[in-house]
């Protein structure tokens, strides 16, 4: 299919080429339509042939679906995008740790309730998220289509979404982080998701001051067992690492050779406190201080060996290995990395780690093999003030190749090269990992964080697209006021020069990174696999209400609502109660067709549900306020839409 | 006169009854195969809906045509209300003994008495779907959302109703019956000219 299409591209140039040279303009109108003349039309929109073959290579015609397909950080929206590529087309926008109506996400489902409770954080009920770094569950160092994982940088919690239906199925929260950024990244199997923390927090005491930092403050990583088997991670067999009180940034596990390993940017190793107020350094200046700070290398098979055989201390009801045990046993080493490193991204073979100080020209390649004999020699220069050994920077080290300003982030195609977002230069730079050298850039607009390759970060990359994850679009769309989308830029990486294909709009704020998985690794659900199914426990729902067995149940002033919705009616279409009544509507689809959504929203009582064919849910409340208030079907289901309609009557308490 | 009469009387050849075994064989696997299946399709429905009428049920996209039907008023199409599913395998079952027992006596006029027996078991199922097909289309309840004009759906061939273009034509199981029918004739013409040959 898709060499196809890029032959109807050189067909389409050509066939412009000829047209220009022969001064062909005229015989169709440009006014479109098939048969008209492509030349035409392309002359008064003012395209060139490049913005034709870009157009050729991304256009979909309807019913055709993306090679592959997109998961992105949705960012502060605390929700993740799906998003079809080529096209750039928006498929789906998952609810992950905000309410979300279209979803009839937390808006009085008691499921989602369930979940938005055990997701709160200080007391809490939190209503967005910070998404940063989406992960898809990998087998074998692939992904496999199955689980996605993202994390909340802001509230430190990481939520789980299951790939049949695409739903939240679980949120963690990490109570001995203040923030998390490291996360969420999987060990090649899925054993472990990573959640690296990101500003240090006091640890094993729930108050310290500033001027306790060093004592007190510490960093962590997280590892979270995933039961594949369940959808869910494991919290009895998660734990965590003390980390000295550095600022932790992104993480990546090891795959073949260096499996086995995680490996950890951090940044202010200065421990700078900030407080520009009372005359000090203020923390932009204070943290960037040192050429170098340290990646953390560490050893999680062995560390999940010392958690299995109760090596930890509780902290906030969490296992955590202490630094002073991880130091001891050989779980964590350091190795110097040009400063406040923003990335570490492992070679698709696993052999090398590849650094981007973000406030250093040079991408640094490090060798797993050079680092494994220095770990085994115990050959290290030094600790850090916590007793870290350090590995010696130049020993392990394969090269350093200057690649722009700022560089970030890199990810791989299948042909041995690397791809790294430069910020302040704000291009990409392809460039070869044997021998090291600079093989094309591309600017991009502007301001680029994170790059997603097609399959760029596993261990078999597709080279196929990338796209550039840019936080500026100054120009590029038509001005909305201040505040801008955020541009995601598809760039062509098939050949030898990379082309900048397709600029998608981000109409909601601050995505980060995100991950480009092929479109059939993907097995979603049509419809629920039997009626009255819970996405909540993935199983048949012991609330299930069949049809014919809809009924009211009343225990004082409990009433209970069996209820089920089919086109075009809810049956019962009146529900009479008395104000004061805990009101609980257990509501099935009894629909198998697939696209047969039906929503359930009641009036002035914020209630919305969303039920796709055959799924069961529990909507619970006290019906507060008398009166009477319809009840309807929020989906244009069917022709008779609007009559899928009920009242809830509550009746004033005399 | 006598020439017919020594035809019926007279003993099938071993091709013949081999070939009524084969009817009888062919016959079988009808039992378990969709016998005619009803295809609806309408823009919405890009893969198209399937009714598959069975020997003894009806299967195939069922809920959701029900769920289509419920809007004009028809009623709703339950395996159960058909009498004709509870003995309509056991016909088949009962043509294929006798078709078998025929190849063993060997007697020209038991075979012909199966042939018609069965060929009007099959013009009465096929009137028994028209009839059914003009039920559904014609008793229409009067309190649905959507009033249609009654219709009544050919069993072979197209019919447009609403958005929906409604093709009814028969399924395997038809088909094998068709074919292990069509045996008969053969039958006959084979051994009337057997008869005419050792005649000579």
């Amino acid at each position: 299919m898709r060499s196809n299409r890029v032959g109807w591209g050189v067909v389409l140039t050509a066939a412009l080429a000829l047209a220009g040279a022969a001064g062909l303009h005229s015989c169709a109108g440009a006014g479109g339509g098939p048969g008209a003349d492509v030349s035409a039309i392309a002359s008064e929109r003012g395209l060139s042939e490049a913005d034709i073959v870009a157009a050729v290579k991304t256009y979909q015609p309807t019913g055709r679906f993306d090679e592959y397909v997109m998961f992105a950080s949705g960012g502060h929206s605390g929700q993740v995008l799906v998003i079809g590529v080529p096209s750039m087309r928006l498929l789906k926008v998952i609810a992950a740790f905000t309410p979300e109506p279209w979803q009839g996400f937390a808006y009085g489902s008691q499921e989602h309730q369930e979940l938005m409770e055990s997701a709160m954080m200080a007391g809490h009920e939190i209503k967005w998220g910070d998404t940063h770094h989406p992960a898809l569950s990998e087998t074998d160092g692939d992904y496999d289509g199955q689980f996605l994982f993202i994390n909340d940088k802001a509230n430190p919690r990481i939520a789980v979404i299951d790939l049949r239906d695409f739903e939240t199925k679980q949120i963690l929260t990490n109570p001995n982080m203040g923030t998390n950024h490291g996360g969420t990244f999987v060990t090649p199997n899925t054993e472990y998701v990573i959640e690296g923390a990101q500003y240090s927090v006091p640890l094993w005491t729930d108050y310290a001051d500033v001027d306790r930092y060093q004592e007190d403050y510490r960093g962590l990583v997280t590892l979270w067992k995933f039961d594949r088997a369940r959808g869910r991670v494991d919290e009895n067999q998660s734990f965590s690492i003390e980390l000295p009180p550095y600022w932790h940034d992104l993480a990546d596990a090891g795959k073949g050779p260096s499996f086995g390993w995680v490996f950890l940017n951090s940044f202010n190793t200065e421990m700078a406190t900030g407080g520009i107020e009372d005359g000090n350094p203020a923390f932009e200046s204070g943290v960037s201080a040192n050429d170098m700070d340290y990646m953390h290398v560490i050893n999680w098979q062995k560390a999940a060996e010392l958690a299995a055989a109760g090596r930890t201390r509780e902290a906030r009801g969490n296992q955590v290995i202490e630094l002073q045990t991880a130091i001891d046993e050989g779980v964590l080493f350091f190795i110097p990395e040009p400063k406040s490193p923003h990335g570490v991204d492992v070679t698709p073979d696993g052999r090398f780690l590849v650094v981007s100080g973000k406030l250093d020209p040079n991408v640094t390649v490090y060798s797993w093999e050079k680092i494994q004999q220095a770990i085994a020699d115990g050959q290290f220069s030094g600790e850090d003030a916590y007793g870290v050994p350090i590995i010696d920077f130049a020993s392990v080290i394969d090269g350093q190749l200057n690649v722009g300003l700022g560089p970030l982030h890199t990810q791989y195609d299948d042909k041995g090269n690397a791809y790294t977002s430069i910020f302040l230069d704000t291009k990409v730079t392809k460039w070869s990992l044997d021998p090291l050298q600079v093989l094309d850039q591309i600017d991009v607009h502007y301001n680029v964080g994170h790059l997603a390759a097609a399959e760029g970060d596993t261990r078999t990359p597709d080279g196929k697209y990338l796209v550039a994850m840019n936080k500026w679009s100054i120009d590029r769309f038509n001005p909305v006021g201040p505040l801008l989308p955020q541009n995601f830029q598809l760039i062509d990486i098939s050949g030898d020069k990379m082309q900048l294909l397709y600029d998608m709009p981000i109409g909601i704020g601050e995505p980060h990174y995100a991950q480009i998985v092929k479109a059939d690794k993907l097995q979603p659900f049509e419809y629920y696999p039997e009626i009255g199914y819970s996405p909540a426990t993935m199983s048949a729902s012991a609330d299930a209400v069949q049809g014919g067995e809809e009924r009211v149940e009343r225990t004082g002033n409990q009433v209970d609502v069996y209820m089920t919705s089919i086109r075009s009616h809810f049956t019962p279409e009146y529900i009479r109660v008395r104000e004061g009544d805990r009101v609980t509507i257990h509501i099935t689809s009894l629909e198998q067709a697939h696209d047969a959504t039906h929503g359930f929203g009641i009036a002035k009582y914020n209630i919305n549900l969303s039920l796709e064919a055959g799924e069961s849910q529990t909507v619970s409340f006290v019906a507060d306020e008398p009166g009477v208030f319809p009840y309807y079907c929020t989906e244009f289901c069917s022709a008779l839409h609007l009559e899928m309609t009920g009242y809830l009557l509550v009746e004033p308490r005399g | 006169m006598d020439r017919l009469t020594s035809f019926f009387q007279g003993e099938l050849s071993k091709t013949s009854r081999a070939l009524i075994v084969v009817a009888s064989l062919t016959m079988l696997p009808s039992i378990f195969l969709p016998t005619w299946t009803i295809k609806l399709r309408a823009p919405q429905y890009p893969k198209g809906l399937e009714l598959q009428i069975h020997p003894n049920t009806v299967g195939g996209d069922v809920r959701e045509v029900n769920i289509l039907n419920h809007y004009v008023g028809m009623h709703e199409i339950a395996a159960d209300d058909f009498q004709e599913f509870r003995f309509i395998p056991f016909f088949i079952l009962r043509f294929l003994g006798f078709a078998l027992l025929t190849a063993l006596i060997g007697q020209m006029a038991i075979a012909a008495i199966g042939w018609l027996d069965f060929v009007l078991f099959g013009t009465v199922m096929l009137y028994t779907l028209q009839h059914w097909l003009y039920e559904y289309g014609n008793n229409l309840s009067p309190d649905a959302p959507l009033s249609l004009e009654p219709f009544t759906p050919s069993f072979i061939g197209t019919t447009h109703v609403g958005q929906f273009a409604v093709a009814s034509w028969p399924a395997a199981g038809a088909v094998l019956m068709g074919l292990a029918g069509i045996i008969g004739p053969a039958i006959v013409i084979y051994e009337w000219r057997r008869g005419r040959k050792n005649a000579e």
